[in-house]
């Protein structure tokens, strides 16, 4: 049992990296040769593996540099791969703010708001403004369509242009049947 | 590649939501400013004169005009604004996009009627004066006008000028 807690206290320190040498070889000693209760079943399999270990097993050349770089793709595509969602993300939520605060600071605040507070709330003034402006409107549409009264004017003459046609056309008749008798004169002759 | 799409997209909106209403334009620019005057009449106001009942014949014919108008909006200088006001307002208003009812040029004043039209109705009335004499206004009426009525509004008011156009009619 004191056997028990004094490895318990050293396997506390070996985890943390603190033992000694020596201390080291009395767990691997302990694990190796005693038997072990469940709750330490893992570190008698790992303590087990050291002691084994002691033969040297063949280790390929070219072992950490193909470790170093397997780590290396795997963090790239990794840190790649986020980045590009952060990127797009980002990217699409400011592209939706330009767009709202554009929409609301281009539609609303200039146009909308900044006319709309001159508008007026009291209704005798409306009523004067409407209707001096409509009154204003009306006047000058009708000074501008009163030009066309003189067009009135222009009809007259026509008429009086196209009654002389009448004269003249009469007078053409006349013309006819002065040739006529012209005409009767040649044949009692 | 998709910034540049994007900035692209991004200047094609700015520059469709810009070009929208020059009217608005118009106003933005000189409303509040000194020398300028900015009134506006909104649909709701006319809904509520609409709905005031009385005998005056002067106040139903008002009702009468007034009818379809959502809004009326009109822009004026004190004198002390520019002096090309009226010349600006008719160089900064889109005029191709709307046509023009009549010019009427006299020596000293230049008035312009320019109308929108949806559906054989008229939803947009825009009149501006250009003057010498700092008469210079745009009035901007927006809604389904009825002309006739607007301009028998006049018919029988003892305005300046009015008794010109009578005696004229009499001759």
């Amino acid at each position: 049992m004191d056997k028990l807690t004094r490895i318990k206290s050293l396997l506390d320190k070996f985890y943390k990296g603190d033992t000694s040498i020596a201390e080291e070889k009395e767990l691997e000693e302990y694990f190796i040769h005693q038997e072990v209760p469940d709750e330490l079943a893992a570190e008698k399999e790992l303590f087990s593996s050291f002691s084994a270990g002691a033969a040297p097993v063949d280790v390929p050349d070219d072992l950490e540099n193909k470790i170093l770089t397997s780590l290396d793709k795997a963090e790239r595509s990794v840190v790649r791969s986020r980045r590009i969602n952060i990127y797009s993300i980002s990217g699409l939520a400011a592209g939706l703010l330009i767009l709202f605060s554009i929409y609301m600071g281009f539609l609303r605040d200039n146009s909308f708001r900044s006319v709309s507070q001159y508008a007026i709330e009291d209704p005798d003034l409306a009523y004067e403004e409407a209707k001096s402006a409509l009154e204003y409107v009306s006047y000058k549409l009708n000074s501008g369509t009163a030009e066309l009264t003189n067009l009135k004017e222009v009809n007259k003459g026509l008429k009086t242009i196209s009654s002389i046609k009448k004269i003249s056309s009469g007078s053409r008749e006349i013309n006819l049947l002065g040739n006529l008798k012209k005409a009767e004169n040649i044949q009692r002759q | 590649m998709k910034k540049i799409i994007l900035s692209l997209f991004l200047v094609g909106c700015i520059a469709t939501l810009s070009a929208q209403s020059a009217v608005d334009k118009v106003f933005n620019k000189y409303a509040g400013k000194d020398g300028y005057t900015t009134v506006v009449i909104n649909s709701y106001m006319f809904k509520f004169l609409a709905n005031i009942e009385t005998n005056d014949p002067e106040y139903e014919s008002f009702k009468k005009a007034t009818s379809g108008i959502e809004s009326i909006r009109i822009l004026t200088q004190d004198g002390s604004g520019s002096p090309g006001f009226g010349k600006e307002l008719l160089a900064e208003l889109p005029r191709k996009d709307y046509e023009e009812l009549m010019t009427v040029k006299e020596s000293d004043e230049e008035v312009v009627f320019l109308i929108k039209e949806e559906n054989g109705k008229i939803s947009e009335f825009l009149l501006v004066v250009s003057s010498e004499n700092d008469d210079d206004a745009l009035i901007v009426i927006k809604g389904n006008i009825d002309l006739e009525s607007i301009s028998s509004l006049t018919e029988g008011l003892d305005l300046p000028g009015m008794q010109g156009l009578d005696e004229l009619n009499k001759k």
